[in-house]
């Protein structure tokens, strides 16, 4: 019996631990976060390390996306953060992304999601 | 006896009181908001919504004033038990409580004129660098302003 109960204990922290997720993001948090900003200093403000780092060039300019989950009160949507040659340039959701009026960026995008996607599978 | 029928209702009073001085900005009213407004115009179209700190700082040499305000931009449903009576215990009752975000209307001061608004996270991610190259002075203004409140 008292096994039962430790094992359920323990199943009960680790899925508590599970939904803290280390690399969710609350909105409040990204108020911090301005342009220009070095990979460390977005991590620092942010307090959380991305759940990846994936980098990729367009016409020759170097860009690293951060991932992150922002929190949508129920679950987590991937949240990036891009910067361009070390400098923050642009944080947002994916369809914020595709918005932005830098067709480099739009592209740099696709080549990371594609990324994300080949890691999955 | 005096006190039991006096303190609930001072502290009633002090609680609507609390909520009729603080009044969230709504979404038709920032719909209202154009580019090159006059701060009165803006002030106009946001009608009694709270500014909760106004603060001029400098960006980029140029002298600016900002306006926070509380944009609402939804509602969530929260459960608080009500308990009546200890013979009766206590109930789950639902209220809806506003979600919040930062909002902020930026004018130029040598002209007065509206020169970008949003919420304070939007604006730094802006696309035109002309309007997120100056949030990090905005924020910074902001958070001195607050700490002499």
């Amino acid at each position: 019996m008292i096994v039962i109960r430790f094992i359920l204990v323990v199943l009960v922290f680790a899925m508590l631990a599970g939904c803290g997720g280390g690399s969710t993001l609350y909105h409040q948090q990204l108020v911090s976060l301005n342009k220009g900003m070095t990979t460390a200093q977005a991590t620092q403000s942010l307090q959380r390390p991305p759940a990846s780092v994936h980098r990729t060039t367009v016409d020759g300019v170097e860009y690293m996306f951060h991932r992150y989950y922002l929190n949508n009160g129920r679950f987590g949507d991937t949240y990036l953060l891009c910067f361009e040659s070390e400098k923050l340039k642009y944080w947002g959701y994916v369809e914020e992304f595709r918005r932005y009026p830098d067709e480099r960026i739009n592209k740099a995008l696709e080549a990371v999601l594609g990324e994300m996607r080949a890691n999955k599978s | 006896m005096r006190i039991k029928i006096w303190f609930p209702i001072l502290l009633l009073s002090l609680l609507v009181g609390g909520c009729a001085s603080y009044i969230p900005l709504q979404r038709q009213q920032t719909a209202q908001i154009t580019r090159g407004a006059s701060q009165a115009q803006v002030d106009q179209a946001l009608g009694n919504a709270t500014v909760l700190l106004s603060h001029q700082f400098s960006a980029n040499g140029q002298q600016y004033l900002a306006k926070h305000y509380d944009l609402q931009t939804g509602t969530r449903r929260e459960m608080i038990p009500r308990c009546p009576s200890r013979r009766r215990g206590c109930m789950p009752a639902f209220i809806d409580m506003p979600i919040i975000d930062s909002y902020v209307v930026v004018f130029e001061a040598n002209t007065n004129q509206v020169f970008a608004w949003g919420m304070v996270e939007e604006l730094s991610r802006s696309p035109d660098d002309s309007v997120s190259s100056i949030m990090p002075a905005l924020k910074d203004s902001y958070a001195l302003a607050r700490s002499k409140q």
